[in-house]
């Protein structure tokens, strides 16, 4: 093998190695996949008994089975009662889950997990969170810009085929959700691979 | 014609090859992979950008930015990626801070490869300055292919490079700059400073320090010129934090220092003969014996971080520390090929054993984060077999070959062709 050819072999095997390999993993290990985010925050507000904060959502997938919210718990001091609930648009309470100060690290995610809620596709839901006793020293929770709370739903998916399908599916809008970054990317992938290409077919 | 004729040599230069198809393999994978440390400096960097200096004090002062952990690696480190922020910044757009300030699971958000992609940028930037150094150190055309593709291509690289993004390829570039300088170019004094400015952003470089300096002096003078020469970068960046009550605590204790004193032999009485030190000073000792012969130096700067991780619990990334030097090594001699296999592997066993979630299946994150709720590969692998032993097993083969390599580089002739 040309001693020029060598480098250009192992980056294209390599490169398509660790990404069939990781996508593999991804897709015969994972359970629980995205369905909805809206996890960049601004801030963190305190909430108060009696005032619950809420955020709504429209899922993508039916068998919706957790949601994660941010929570700062300053100094880990707070080690009162809270909920988390979750109702349907018509305000039919699906899950309802206490926690206690002691989870909530400073900052940390927290993680409501509950059975999956079959046809939720397209189904608009209301997250709430509120101080079942005094919220001190305060609680915060992640809000994003709009004010909504910020948060991510996981749905479970239904069979392999299905989660195949979702993983590329996923994968693809989220490159392509960055059209700039995808372009300059895709060229600069499309121009080494060419010089590649060249090199390895001028030794044959 | 003529013109034309150079282009052409240009572009089937093997070792341009070699560079092209590393920048294409990091082009392909860095979008992709994630971990949580590059985010976490590159957050605290950009206090630096708004005027901050003292971070170590900063932090401390206001316990509400800390959120993501102290700054753990010396003041210069700081001001480095706090220099380069707002450049990374413009290219990554605005909601790059905020993505920064989230938490070390945040990969589900919008521009996630771009931010991956771009904050990986300065440690690739340096791996290939690490290249052109190897190019320049070795002569032989041949061997400056070898190293090249055994620098770009090896396991440590894409793990701890492509697929984590750490930072340690930054010093391991000074320390390679300081064999350039010292046994290359003949100027010791210019390699001791750089020995220094590594130190300056990660602590272990000062640790090649009594080594340039023993076997580059050509009397007791210039050793200690040369000492105190590369420690000066150190302490010029250091002293104006020394008072810091955060930076004595966070970084003047680091990691390496407290993890290289663990492995001791118990004495009695309360004492232990510390096993790393006593190999270093061996080392020390041995190259004392030798001085005058800068050939030997290359052989040093492996011997001292393959000793390290030989007898201590490791980063991933810390393996970087030898690699340049690796490089140059295998290149000369074929016989090395199968102990730093061995190497290899009991590395990798290694650190995938470690529990954190980050170091295995985590680093996958971005192509799915569903992939955050799988436990970490040593909780699965506990329902088959004792993590903690296999993990041991790995890391004796990584010590038994990692000490073998030392002994075939310091005591072998490979050397004295560098």
């Amino acid at each position: 093998m040309s001693e020029s050819r060598l480098p250009w072999y192992l980056s294209f095997a390599l490169g398509v190695l660790f990404i069939f390999l990781s996508l593999l993993a991804a897709w015969l290990g994972v359970r629980n996949r995205l369905d909805t985010d809206q996890s960049f925050r601004d801030a963190f507000v305190s909430f108060s008994p009696g005032k619950p904060l809420t955020q709504t959502f429209t899922a993508r997938h039916d068998f919706i089975n957790i949601v994660i919210l941010q929570f700062k718990n300053p100094g880990l001091a707070n080690r009162g009662e809270f909920r988390f609930s979750l109702k349907s648009e018509e305000g039919v309470l699906l899950v309802e889950r206490s926690f206690s100060g002691y989870n909530i690290g400073d900052p940390s995610l927290v993680r409501f997990q509950f059975d999956p809620i079959p046809a939720s596709r397209g189904e608009r839901f209301a997250i709430a969170v509120e101080a079942v006793s005094l919220n001190e020293p305060p609680i915060g929770v992640g809000i994003g810009r709009t004010g909504g709370l910020s948060f991510s739903a996981y749905y479970r998916t239904a069979d392999k085929k299905a989660g195949l399908a979702d993983l590329l599916n996923n994968l693809t809008q989220k490159l392509l959700g960055d059209k700039i970054f995808f372009a300059l990317w895709a060229l600069a992938l499309f121009l080494l691979a060419g010089q590649g290409v060249k090199v390895i077919r001028r030794k044959l | 014609m003529a013109e034309m004729s150079i282009i052409k040599k240009i572009v089937v230069f093997p070792c341009l090859q070699i560079f092209l198809a590393a920048a294409l393999l990091r082009i392909i994978l860095a979008p992709f992979f994630f971990h949580p440390d590059i985010k976490t400096i590159f957050y605290i960097s950009q206090f630096f950008a708004n005027g901050v200096i003292n971070i170590y004090e900063y932090l401390a002062q206001n316990p509400e930015k800390l959120i993501l952990g102290p700054f753990v690696y010396p003041p210069l480190a700081y001001f480095f990626f706090g220099s380069i922020f707002p450049l990374i910044r413009a290219l990554a757009g605005p909601a790059f801070g905020q993505w920064l300030a989230m938490g070390n699971e945040a990969v589900a958000v919008p521009h996630i490869f771009r931010y991956l992609f771009l904050i990986k940028l300065l440690p690739f930037a340096f791996e290939f300055l690490v290249g052109g150094l190897l190019v320049k150190i070795l002569k032989n055309s041949r061997e400056r292919q070898l190293a090249l593709l055994f620098w770009f291509f090896n396991p440590v690289n894409i793990y701890a490079v492509i697929l984590m993004g750490q930072f340690d390829v930054v010093p391991a570039f000074f320390t390679l700059l300081a064999l350039y300088w010292a046994v290359g170019q003949k100027k010791p004094l210019w390699g001791a400073v750089a020995l220094g400015i590594g130190g300056a952003m990660k602590s272990y470089p000062l640790l090649f320090l009594p080594f340039l300096a023993i076997v580059c002096g050509r009397d007791w003078r210039q050793q200690i010129k040369l000492f105190i020469l590369g420690v000066a970068p150190y302490v010029i960046f250091t002293l104006p934090f020394v008072t810091s009550p955060s930076f004595r605590a966070d970084t003047l204790i680091s990691g390496l220092s407290q993890r290289m004193f663990l492995l001791g032999l118990d004495i009695g009485f309360g004492e232990r003969i510390l096993v790393v030190l006593l190999a270093l000073v061996i080392l020390f000792l041995l190259a004392a014996w030798r001085s005058g012969s800068k050939q030997d130096l290359a052989a040093y700067f492996l011997a001292v971080p393959l000793f390290l991780l030989a007898g201590s619990h490791f980063h991933p990334q810390w393996l970087i520390w030898a690699m340049p030097f690796l490089a140059i090594f295998i290149a000369k001699e074929n016989k090395l090929f199968l102990p730093v296999v061995i190497l290899l592997m009991g590395w990798l066993g290694t650190i995938l054993l470690f529990d954190d979630k980050f170091l295995a299946l985590g680093l996958l994150s971005p192509l799915d984060p569903g992939i955050l709720f799988l436990p970490p590969l040593r909780e699965l692998l506990s329902k088959i077999f004792q993590p903690s032993l296999l993990q041991s097993i790995f890391h004796t083969l990584f010590s038994a070959s990692a000490i073998w390599i030392v002994c075939l580089v310091v005591a072998g002739k490979q050397h004295e062709r560098i």
